[in-house]
């Protein structure tokens, strides 16, 4: 028992499934859409801070997933969980598709090119009436199914959407100490010395780019399901931003560290700044600059600084009184 | 399609190039000044064309003086620029760099929406216009096309000033000085050339050239407080497209692309304006696959 209690992943599951007994009402929704723009981070997690690759295009693969979503339950009638494996698999194939031109670039032209393809995805879901809707989007889009029994209250979606993610926590976990997250960590290192040890850049690059797209497809599917409708300007480059800045606050190497950035930022996005809806943008950009200038290692450096200056503090107070004893 | 429509949209696509090209030559000032790729150059466009018409409007100042304000006021941002934000983040890493530029970007474009809930100021939220610098032939016809004055204009100006900025970085010392912060800053600095100067003195000029674009962009575009950000990506794809980090390739790379696109709205029926803000994109990654070295071939691409 004592054992498993070590165990971190036990641990905040076991807090997520008692947290919905003390939390009020309102919180909800800010732990179910955290739970979903966790799944997208945790995905730009493996791309940027294991892969060392930059995407500033991952919210066109969020909204690829839920577009892809909303057809098919919408306008097909298939069954949610049919239509949330085809969003995995089209994210995962136009990744493929538009990866092998764009990995080639490296640093601010991958930027670029990601921006790109954001903006190629918007123009085009903004502008294209028949089926997709227009700036409109699509709407009635059913709750989430499985068999029949729908998720359509807030305690059951957050036991949902909690449980995909601590399963794709612990399936990148593995994927890290595997041998191909060794590469991808050699590869963010030094392209050239991986390629010498006989790493295949350019395929493993591939790889984790369609990997972290397909993340991105998963939760747009459930975004999609959530809101039950979709809209082209849900799918802009603010939101490939904050994805971005979650990776960046949460510090690059740490899973969990990730998930409670993009949490606390989710509360911050739609909770906090939402009353403020004009100035959303300019407040957002400032704790963005904010957090770069001051805490560029992310926040959860910031903890374990003070807590490393607590301990030498006391270190000295210690062997100081040590000392005179 | 006839001829005549051809040339027209020639020449359209030419004076939407000869901005795309003052954007990117910003892009490029401050590349070979400091090997910064600032995303928020867009929003010194954005800003000259806002300052303009806040200086004419507001103010009530003749059209030049408010356009030597703007331009004025547009430098003081781009020297505000690097010493809040870029110079503490120097040292840190590419991706903080680019969201530094991209959070820097949000912040500028959106500083309008508080100041517009001042009295008499709620305009500044507003789409706008400015007034065509010639306001008595609104129009010249070449062979047989019917061009606004305005446009050749907007050709004329950036023609002028890509040749002095040509000049300027080739020929004085300055210019050359600026060059080599950025290809050794620590050579540079013994020698005696103050490199973090210089990188102040790239971001001015790409300011003071971003604010020029605007001015003359804004009396044949429909510009908003928001619309820097597309216009900021678009003139980097142009200084990709015509080889990176080279002055040549800058320009090269505007008027090609302004031409490009304008002659893709114009002859693909019905999809072509419908996707008219998409097809800068498909070029930039048709260029990134068959060709990242750009147009003319540069070296700062391997």
């Amino acid at each position: 028992m004592r054992y498993l209690l070590r165990n971190t992943n036990l641990r905040i599951a076991l807090f997520l499934a008692v947290i919905p007994l003390f939390l009020p009402e309102n919180l909800f929704p800010v732990l179910c859409l955290g739970a979903i723009y966790s799944i997208a981070a945790l995905g730009m997690s493996l791309l940027l801070g294991y892969a060392g690759q930059i995407s500033l295009g991952h919210a066109a693969f969020i909204g690829i997933g839920a577009y892809t979503t909303a057809i098919l339950t919408t306008q097909f009638n298939w069954p949610v969980l049919a239509a949330f494996a085809a969003a995995i698999f089209v994210s995962s194939v136009i990744a493929y598709i538009i990866g092998k031109p764009i990995l080639k670039t490296k640093g601010f032209f991958l930027a670029l090119a990601t921006l790109g393809f954001g903006e190629i995805f918007f123009v085009f879901t903004s502008r294209t009436d028949p089926v997709i809707g227009g700036l409109v989007g699509i709407g009635g889009i059913p709750y989430f199914s499985i068999a029949g029994y729908e998720f359509s209250s807030y305690v059951q979606m957050h036991y949902l959407y909690w449980t995909i993610l601590l399963g794709l926590v612990i399936y990148s976990q593995n994927m890290v100490n595997s041998r191909s997250g060794r590469a991808f960590r050699a590869i963010s290192t030094d392209e050239l010395a991986a390629s010498t040890m006989g790493i295949d850049v350019a395929k493993y690059k591939l790889r984790i780019f369609v990997l972290s797209a397909a993340y991105a497809g998963i939760a747009g599917s459930l975004l999609a399901t959530y809101l039950s409708m979709t809209q082209p300007y849900g799918f802009r480059v603010d939101l490939s931003i904050f994805i971005v800045l979650a990776v960046i606050v949460g510090g690059m190497g740490s899973l969990w560290g990730v998930v409670a950035a993009t949490v606390v930022l989710t509360w911050l996005k739609d909770e906090q700044l939402s009353q403020y809806q004009e100035y959303s943008a300019l407040i957002y950009g400032i704790i963005l600059l904010l957090i770069l200038i001051f805490v560029p290692q992310g926040l959860g450096s910031l903890g374990q600084r003070s807590f490393q200056w607590m301990k030498d503090r006391l270190g000295k107070a210690y062997r100081y009184r040590s000392n005179r004893s | 399609m006839s001829g005549v429509l051809i040339i027209q949209f020639v020449i359209v696509g030419i004076s939407m190039g000869a901005v795309y090209a003052l954007i990117a030559l910003g892009f490029t000032t401050i590349f070979r000044a400091s090997n910064i790729v600032n995303f928020a150059q867009g929003e010194f466009v954005m800003l000259g064309g806002l300052l303009t018409n806040f200086f004419l409007l507001t103010c009530g100042f003749a059209y030049p003086l408010s356009a030597v304000l703007a331009i004025m006021g547009v430098v003081l941002v781009g020297i505000g620029l690097q010493v809040l934000v870029i110079h503490p983040i120097r040292q840190a890493g590419i991706l903080i760099m680019i969201m530094g530029t991209l959070g820097a970007s949000m912040v500028i474009s959106n500083i309008p929406v508080p100041i517009s809930f001042l009295p008499k100021l709620g305009y500044l939220r507003d789409p706008f216009v400015l007034p065509p610098i010639t306001t008595s032939i609104e129009s010249v016809a070449i062979a047989g096309a019917r061009i606004s004055t305005q446009r050749l204009w907007a050709i004329a100006a950036s023609l002028v000033l890509l040749g002095v900025l040509y000049y300027f970085s080739n020929y004085t010392r300055t210019g050359k000085a600026m060059e080599s912060s950025a290809t050794d800053p620590l050579a540079a600095q013994l020698v005696g050339i103050r490199v973090e100067r210089m990188v102040q003195y790239s971001f001015a000029i790409s300011a003071a050239v971003g604010a020029v674009g605007g001015i003359l962009i804004t009396p044949i575009f429909n510009m908003a407080f928001n619309s820097g950000a597309l216009l900021g990506l678009k003139g980097f794809v142009a200084a990709v497209l015509g080889g990176w980090g080279k002055i040549s390739g800058a320009v090269l790379g505007g008027f090609v692309l302004g031409v490009v696109e304008s002659l893709c709205v114009g002859l693909i029926p019905e999809y072509g304006s419908r996707y008219q803000q998409m097809w800068a994109f498909i070029i930039l990654i048709a260029i990134l696959y068959f060709r990242p070295k750009g147009i003319l071939g540069s070296e700062a691409v391997e």
